[in-house]
């Protein structure tokens, strides 16, 4: 680790594109998305409740654009997009891709569970069952990340 | 049961052992025992298969068992060169020639079915017995490297134990092994999943993590809605500059990599912020 931040050290002065791990990128992009969120959202909060969605829904915007390269931020932005306008139809889920493991009964209880998942991840309704796994991946390491970034905003407001 | 393959008339009398066959071992051979020996003479199942083959065919039955015939006798010439697999010394010359004879029946066998089936019932009936004897000359070297070469222009795979060798099957296998590349994968992510066995369970834990996760991220937002909307918070959170994490105080960042990297050193922070603020700074120890 040392020696990582040493090499960082280096490369911050070049010009080059910086190399760092992508968890240190996520957890840059991400602080650097939500923080000036929350800034406006206090300095121009009018009402004195702030709404809960909306918190929520920055934090998620955040966690969405910072994770740019994968498919589910995709869909993620879709759906708050879709939910700032409440006009247009969200009508995303009204694909859902099959998926058709062999048909016994040890698999049946398998697909369920593929099919809870693909309810967990945003969406995950339209990707079949590789793509649902590759996806799940980086999903989970972007909500580790988030999470430990939002504990420690939390802790340093505090 | 006797294999009926043996007609005289279609008998090449250069071929003793071949002619010896129905005496010496008259009794069915079982097709389950296939491994280094090998050796048991599968007869019937070549038998059923070139059958099918030559209903598909012209060819009639009695040319069928004369290809197979046709085999066993370059069989019989190839296996007495080459085929090191029977450790019964004991046995006579003819013995030793039956069982390679036997394992060239069964990998001409073995590989006939495969033309069969990827062929899908050719009805050349003259291929057939061009393969035969192609596939009967060369199965000498065939057995040799224990693999099938593709002697013409269909795709000879050889098939692990007790699987299907059709196309489909073969996809479906790469992709079911794929799947289960990505979820050992997956194991590896999740703490406390290496030690679970079985699909079902992991996806357990999987669905469970991810759930967990997202309402801490919701509990935390709701923390950080009430942290925000104090008064007090305000200028804290307002010193971040937009885009730009040079000037985030230290112990955010302290925060931030120690619960992400656990123990590391803690010296090397300031450096780093003070890197980040100045620019042409050099390495400062």
């Amino acid at each position: 680790m040392e020696r990582q931040m040493i090499n960082k050290k280096k490369r911050v002065f070049s010009f080059e594109p910086t190399k760092l791990p992508p968890s240190e990128v996520f957890t840059r992009k991400y602080i650097s998305h939500l923080v000036p969120a929350l800034k406006k959202l206090n300095m121009g909060k009018s009402s004195p409740q702030i709404n809960q969605l909306t918190v929520k829904r920055e934090v998620d915007k955040a966690l969405a654009l910072s994770a740019q390269e994968f498919a589910w931020s995709r869909f993620l932005l879709q759906k708050l997009s879709s939910s700032n306008n409440p006009t247009t139809t969200t009508s995303s889920s009204s694909i859902q891709t099959q998926i058709l493991e062999r048909s016994n009964d040890e698999d049946g209880e398998i697909e369920e569970k593929l099919k809870e998942l693909q309810k967990l991840l945003p969406g995950g309704e339209e990707m079949n069952v590789e793509e649902i796994l590759t996806e799940i991946g980086n999903y989970i390491k972007c909500l580790e990340l988030q999470t430990s970034a939002l504990k420690s905003i939390v802790q340093d407001a505090t | 049961m006797d294999p009926p393959l043996v007609n005289d008339s279609s008998f090449s009398p250069a071929n003793p052992s071949s002619y010896t066959l129905s005496e010496i071992w008259p009794f069915p051979v079982n097709d389950a025992v296939r491994s280094g020996l090998r050796l048991a003479v599968n007869s019937t199942p070549s038998d059923k298969d070139v059958s099918t083959a030559a209903a598909a065919a012209a060819a009639a039955a009695a040319a069928g068992e004369e290809s197979t015939v046709t085999d066993l006798t370059a069989g019989g010439w190839g296996g007495r060169k080459g085929r090191a697999l029977n450790s019964e010394e004991d046995e006579s010359s003819k013995m030793v020639s039956l069982s390679s004879s036997g394992n060239e029946v069964k990998d001409s066998g073995e590989k006939k079915r495969k033309l069969c089936g990827s062929e899908n019932g050719n009805g050349d009936g003259s291929m057939r017995p061009e393969g035969e004897t192609s596939s009967g000359g060369g199965s000498k070297a065939t057995e040799q490297k224990n693999k099938p070469e593709p002697p013409k222009d269909y795709i000879h795979v050889r098939a692990r134990r007790g699987q299907a060798t059709d196309r489909h099957s073969l996809a479906e296998r790469a992709r079911r092994e794929k799947i289960s590349e990505k979820m050992t994968a997956l194991q590896d992510i999740i703490p406390g999943c290496n030690k679970i066995i079985g699909k079902a369970l992991v996806l357990d834990e999987i669905i469970n993590y991810i759930q967990s996760l997202q309402r801490q991220v919701e509990f935390l937002s709701m923390k950080l809605e009430v942290v925000n909307s104090g008064p007090s918070t305000g200028p804290t959170i307002g010193v971040f500059p937009t885009g730009d994490l040079g000037t985030l105080p230290i112990d955010l960042h302290r925060n931030i990599y120690e619960q992400q990297e656990g123990n590391e050193s803690r010296g090397s922070h300031p450096e780093w912020l003070h890197m980040q603020v100045d620019g042409s700074f050099n390495r400062t120890t």
